[in-house]
């Protein structure tokens, strides 16, 4: 691979590589440096496949972060959550056919910001709370008067309400 | 993880971002860098031919085909070899290894056949270690003997002839259950730690961990010897009681937990044997933390098997050394961010064994080892 290919395909994808690893459970500082790893691996590989095929492309790559993810697991030691080959493939799937087709992603995050308009305040206020300024499970369930047990399952339900919302609005698209 | 859990996972990653402003950054310059002072180095070598560049790889070489005899042979020998290994297996599961004495030398090092002794003089102690890694230790003027026994019979049997031996037996099957003999009583042993002790009073048995069941040779009762107490049998007639247990480090208890709060399920901890009706649980969602005591262990290692051999529906990586409590069975949902969100499992009906291991910088802290059963 020549420095110009390794500059185009980093313009290209490394957005969407981040996006890839948060989305299998990296965090932020996590993806940065794998999203970096995931390049530079490209990069010393002895072979590549079709560079001039995005969709071909695109893969690969994301196959190189999700190893390099499960790599980061096993020698962490933190994170059962790792995949195996079953899961990998089913989320590489989910990556696919769910959010890649709407404008490579972005238009699940359009989609996003609408939805979050349309919330309930309460609910939207969970969000913030939780999203934006990081309180604690306990400081949410102060704050909204619910018990530590519910908070979970009030903001996993919250995040399944949003994803009703933006596969409708996609599809009305 | 179904397409609900992926679904979830998104939705979080995305409101990470648009909500919580994780932007994604931009590695562009720190990559072509460090691009550029690889390219200073020599080439790597790369494949010239085109396959090779398609990523195809070369054919292999067609293979004969194998003659039937030769696998027919082959399988007959297997099943000699797979006979001649059980015997060997049942054998070598049921030996004492004499590993290691101190003071003069009592015995050679080396296996004890039935009918051998050991013995310990004054100033004097031994250690017999078994393939499964159980251990006795012989006290001070210790006699200990291997009784004959079936040809196919699995367990564990020693005869304390006279003195005393410390032992940690690790986990034997019910019906093979770990035997020892003394005048007054003989002990069952499924796996524990215990110490036990024969003189001319009579037969004591004091349990630190686990539980053992001791019978009086005299008739009555057997009775179960829980961790902390002891149990005695000779002139005076049988008694028993607590003794003082030191206090251990590891694996404790194991909490079930339920998934959807991330809380304790109950306050009481599963119990070996137990069965669990899904039904009967607020949530069909649980996990299960082990529990230590004595410090956080460096290292955490759980593993959930199904006595059918069936998949347990737990990921494969959730048996790796976990480093940062808590140490959860079926794992964080998690990977990063929020250490405490156990993840859900929803365990079909069956037997299942669980056990942690705890590793500290010094060593082993005691693993727990149980079974449990689930029922809809």
């Amino acid at each position: 691979m020549t420095d110009q290919t390794l500059a185009e395909i980093l313009d290209a994808h490394q957005t969407e590589l981040f996006r890839y690893l948060k989305y299998l459970g990296a965090n932020h500082e996590v993806a940065e440096d794998l999203v970096q790893e995931v390049f530079l691996r490209a990069f010393k590989a002895a072979s590549t496949p079709d560079l001039d095929n995005p969709k071909v492309r695109r893969s690969w790559l994301r196959r190189i972060a999700h190893n390099l993810f499960m790599d980061y697991c096993r020698r962490n030691a933190r994170s059962p959550i790792s995949f195996d080959s079953t899961a990998a493939n089913q989320a590489e799937t989910f990556w696919q056919d769910e959010f890649l087709p709407h404008d490579e992603g972005l238009g699940c995050m359009e989609a996003l910001e609408l939805c979050l308009r349309d919330l309930p305040e309460r609910s939207r206020g969970m969000i913030d709370s939780f999203y934006a300024r990081r309180s604690s499970r306990d400081e949410l369930a102060h704050d909204f008067g619910i018990s530590p047990d519910g908070v979970k399952i009030a903001l996993r339900r919250i995040r399944q309400a949003l994803g009703e919302c933006i596969e409708q609005r996609l599809s009305q698209s | 993880m179904n397409t609900e859990d992926h679904r979830d996972q998104l939705i979080d990653m995305l409101l990470r971002e648009v909500v919580g402003g994780e932007t994604p950054p931009d590695v562009r310059e720190r990559v072509l860098g460090a691009a550029a002072g690889l390219s200073a180095q020599p080439a790597l070598p790369r494949r010239s031919s085109p396959a090779g560049r398609r990523g195809m790889m070369p054919r292999p070489a067609a293979r004969s085909r194998a003659p039937i005899y030769a696998v027919a042979a082959l399988f007959t020998l297997l099943a000699v070899a797979t006979g001649m290994m059980y015997f060997r297996g049942i054998n070598h599961s049921r030996t004492p290894i004499v590993t290691r004495v101190s003071g003069s030398e009592v015995r050679v090092l080396g296996a004890l056949r039935p009918g051998e002794y050991v013995s310990t003089g004054i100033q004097e102690n031994a250690v017999l270690n078994y393939p499964d890694g159980t251990m006795v230790e012989l006290a001070v003027e210790t006699t200990l003997r291997v009784p004959a026994r079936s040809w196919n019979d699995r367990s564990k049997m020693l005869e304390l002839v006279t003195g005393r031996i410390d032992a940690e037996v690790m986990p034997q099957t019910p019906d093979h259950p770990m035997v020892l003999s003394a005048g007054d009583a003989s002990a069952e042993v499924i796996g524990t730690t215990f110490s036990f002790e024969r003189d001319e009073e009579g037969t004591r048995l004091e349990v630190t961990e686990g539980a053992v069941r001791f019978i009086p040779s005299a008739g009555g009762a057997a009775l179960l010897v829980n961790s902390g107490l002891f149990a005695e049998a000779g002139k005076s007639g049988v008694h028993s009681g607590a003794i003082n247990v030191p206090p251990r480090k590891g694996i404790i208890r194991f909490t079930l937990m339920n998934a959807d709060s991330d809380e304790p399920l109950r306050e009481a901890p599963l119990a070996d044997g137990e069965t669990l009706s899904l039904a009967s649980l607020p949530t069909r969602n649980i996990n299960i933390r082990a529990d230590y005591e004595g410090g956080a262990p460096t290292a955490v290692r759980i593993q959930i098997t199904r006595d059918d051999g069936r998949e347990t529906g737990i990921r494969p990586f959730a048996s790796d050394d976990q480093t940062k409590p808590p140490f959860f069975a079926a794992g964080d949902y998690w990977a990063e961010g929020r250490p405490n969100d156990c993840r859900e499992w929803t365990p079909q009906p069956g037997r299942y064994r669980i056990s942690a291991d705890a590793s500290y910088d010094g060593g082993r802290g005691k693993p727990l080892e149980m079974e449990f059963h689930i029922t809809e």
